[in-house]
């Protein structure tokens, strides 16, 4: 009986302590959500004072902004690029650059994520309606995401038929990272950079909060004399870039489209950057 | 109620308890991660691995050109347009950080070199190639293992200063040349040639393409169609702001273990084991331990020793030199598989030359291991900007002189550094 009334006495203690916890949860979660209300309130009003109103902003300042070292897996990429070729063997030239050749084509991988693909006519399908299908199930027998409505189609007036998809990594655009696929009756040429197989998140603590990345692009504007009235909404995604040392980096990276353009802000250095 | 049912309610109570304090503890943990005992809200994602040491940027070229095809219609009918920076340091770092791709991609590539005459390597120069020039002599497997690729056979045990990356149809010959004989070398690689820059701004010219008046100028010698702005310098001495913790760290010595004693000159000597490091008032400061059993596997400049190497410079040093950068600047290989690496200083990419002792560090290593290292720590800051005399001017003196190759450096004279041009 006794052990019962200690059980029951440890019961309301414990719903005791996990109501004051869930009210100390609930109230942080109202406080930083209002102190972030108040920081974009400001923001807007510096934005508002110089012409430019903004939108989109304010669901961007939560959201986190990982950046990535990238490893080669050297066996999937055999794999994957192997089974697209239909079958067929490796050639290691050296820096990192391998040569694959199948039934179906060739292709040249890189160690930073350039390649090129040789697909032989029938290893493909080609009409005008099925192009954009298919290079979007090329890029996944590949291993490689690709980022929604970054599609874009060219038609030639040779016939052939260019599409351009972006990859894309933990659903984020990366920015630079396009893949050409020149469709023709003879032959498909896929061209491009991937994000590479393995990724590391690495010290995240130097990218910049969006507040600040905003208040410097505003001086960019200003400094660079650029006419821009709206800012009309902002997308976390990548750029690869490769170190001197040849290790390649996924570097988080802000999209801002604006009714000038759009401009890409760099996470880490706040500047304005080319897509390259 | 029976004795079934009571002992179904204790365990009812049983799990409710520890359901309750599983949820107290994620609640607890909730708390303390995000709001009221953590501080500011953190919007970024988990740190994790940590970083790489990435030395590339020490051991790249202070001179670069790029040559192209003029894309537009002229008197001349087109000819080959050419982009250089040189004594630039931003310049240099962007555009070296584009064009080391081309670079690691043609050296991992590269077949097996064959000799070719200096001619055949200045008719190259003269067409659509990049072209790196490193002014320090370094060997040609360091320069490949510091941008991540191998290179193997004769091609790796060449010291090199110059290196082109040639056009040759479609694809990329690799030319370099051979610092200690002065020979030219030359190998295919899988290399596609392309146009890496979109955009050029500062010319410049060859020696050899400038006519009989510079005939006594080093050929490949580059000549700025106009010098950037040169920073003024200032120099003093860091000794009394350094960190012994972090400078006796950089040798594997801690400050806790080691002691230290202050000799009669001044200097304070830090003995740990076999290791001893004195820092003398004036800036120098010596190294010294004994030298471990040879392994067989780890003779010259592996990667192990020169990751060792390059972190004991860049951490001692390295991080006392102001605006100045550290720049490996040569490797000698002892007859008993040891080797010794040179660093210098530099500011704005060009040379800070000091005279006793000759370099910012020297590192010898045995097997891997830094045994002994020379240092001296000296502070450079940017003041202003001068204005040397133009680079034509100084080639018709070293011309006047009997020939060679004017170089800008900074010369440290101890309570101050000057500018001028130099002969090599």
């Amino acid at each position: 009986m006794e052990g019962a009334k200690i059980k029951n006495f440890i019961i309301i203690v414990l719903i005791l302590l996990n109501a004051f916890l869930l009210i100390l949860v609930i109230m942080d979660k109202t406080e930083s959500s209002g102190s972030r209300r108040a920081v974009y309130d400001d923001l807007s009003r510096i934005f508002e004072d110089n012409g430019i109103s903004l939108s989109g902003v304010r669901e961007a300042m939560e959201e986190p902004t990982p950046y990535y070292v990238l490893q080669r897996d050297l066996e999937r990429e055999r794999e994957s690029v192997l089974g697209l070729l239909g079958g067929g063997e490796t050639q290691d030239l050296g820096g990192g650059v391998y040569l694959y050749r199948g039934a179906d084509g060739e292709a040249t991988f890189r160690a930073a994520g350039e390649f090129e693909i040789r697909l032989d006519a029938g290893a493909y399908a080609f009409t005008d309606d099925d192009i954009e299908a298919e290079a979007l199930s090329i890029c996944k027998k590949l291993g490689i995401e690709t980022a929604p409505g970054f599609t874009e189609r060219e038609d030639g007036e040779d016939g052939g038929m260019t599409v351009v998809l972006v990859c894309a990594y933990d659903g984020a655009a990366v920015y630079n990272g396009e893949i050409y696929f020149r469709f023709a009756e003879d032959a498909l040429l896929i061209s491009g950079r991937r994000p590479l197989d393995l990724a590391e998140v690495i010290e995240s603590g130097e990218t910049l909060d969006v507040v600040t990345l905003m208040i410097r692009f505003l001086n960019t504007v200003r400094d660079g004399g650029k006419i821009c009235t709206q800012v009309q909404g902002m997308d976390l995604g990548y750029m690869i870039e490769t170190t001197v040392s040849g290790i390649a980096e996924l570097r988080p990276v802000w999209k801002l489209a604006t009714d000038a353009g759009d401009y890409y802000l760099g996470a880490v250095t706040g500047k304005v950057e080319a897509v390259v | 109620m029976t004795r079934g049912n009571k002992a179904y309610i204790e365990r009812c109570k049983d799990f409710l308890i520890v359901l309750l304090i599983i949820s107290a503890v994620w609640l607890g943990g909730t708390t303390l991660s995000t709001g009221t005992w953590s501080g500011e809200a953190s919007n970024n994602a988990p740190d994790s691995a940590g970083e790489v040491a990435d030395y590339g940027m020490a051991a790249r070229p202070l001179a670069i050109a790029v040559s192209e095809v003029s894309r537009s219609e002229n008197e001349n009918g087109g000819g080959v347009e050419r982009h250089a920076v040189k004594y630039d340091e931003a310049a240099a770092d962007a555009l070296f950080t584009l064009l080391s791709a081309p670079l690691r991609e043609a050296l991992g590539t590269a077949g097996a070199p064959e000799r070719v005459g200096l001619e055949e390597f200045l008719i190259a120069l003269s067409g659509e190639g990049v072209y790196f020039d490193f002014v320090f002599e370094l060997p040609m497997e360091t320069i490949s293992r510091l941008l991540g690729v191998s290179v193997s056979g004769e091609t790796a045990s060449h010291n090199v200063r110059r290196i082109l990356l040639a056009r040759d149809g479609a694809g990329t010959a690799l030319y370099y040349t051979d610092a200690d004989y002065g020979y030219v070398y030359r190998a295919d690689t899988a290399l596609q040639y392309k146009s890496w820059l979109t955009e050029f701004r500062a010319g410049g010219s060859f020696a050899f393409e400038m006519g009989e008046d510079y005939s006594s100028i080093d050929p490949a010698y580059l000549f700025l169609s106009e010098l950037p702005e040169i920073s003024g310098i200032t120099v003093t001495n860091p000794v009394g702001t350094l960190d012994m913790a972090q400078i006796l760290a950089a040798f594997e010595m801690s400050g806790y273990v080691a002691s230290s004693y202050t000799d009669t000159d001044g200097s304070v000597v830090y003995v740990e084991g076999d290791k001893t490091l004195r820092v003398s008032p004036g800036g120098e400061a010596h190294f010294k331990r004994s030298a471990p059993e040879t392994n067989p596997d780890e003779l010259g400049f592996t990667d192990e020793g020169r990751s060792a190497a390059f972190a004991a410079a860049m951490e001692s040093v390295g991080a006392y030199c102001g605006d100045a950068r550290l720049m490996l600047s040569g490797v000698d290989y002892g007859e008993d598989g040891g080797c010794t690496a040179y660093f210098d200083y530099v500011l704005g990419d060009v040379q800070i030359v000091v005279y006793e002792p000759s370099h910012a560090a020297e590192i010898e290593l045995n097997g891997g291991v830094i045994v002994s290292a020379e240092l001296y720590f000296r502070d450079y800051r940017a003041d202003g900007t001068q204005k040397p005399i133009p680079e034509i001017l100084s080639a018709a003196i070293v011309t006047s002189g009997g020939g060679g190759e004017p170089r800008l450096v900074y010369e440290d004279l101890g309570g101050s550094a000057e500018l001028s041009w130099v002969v090599r």
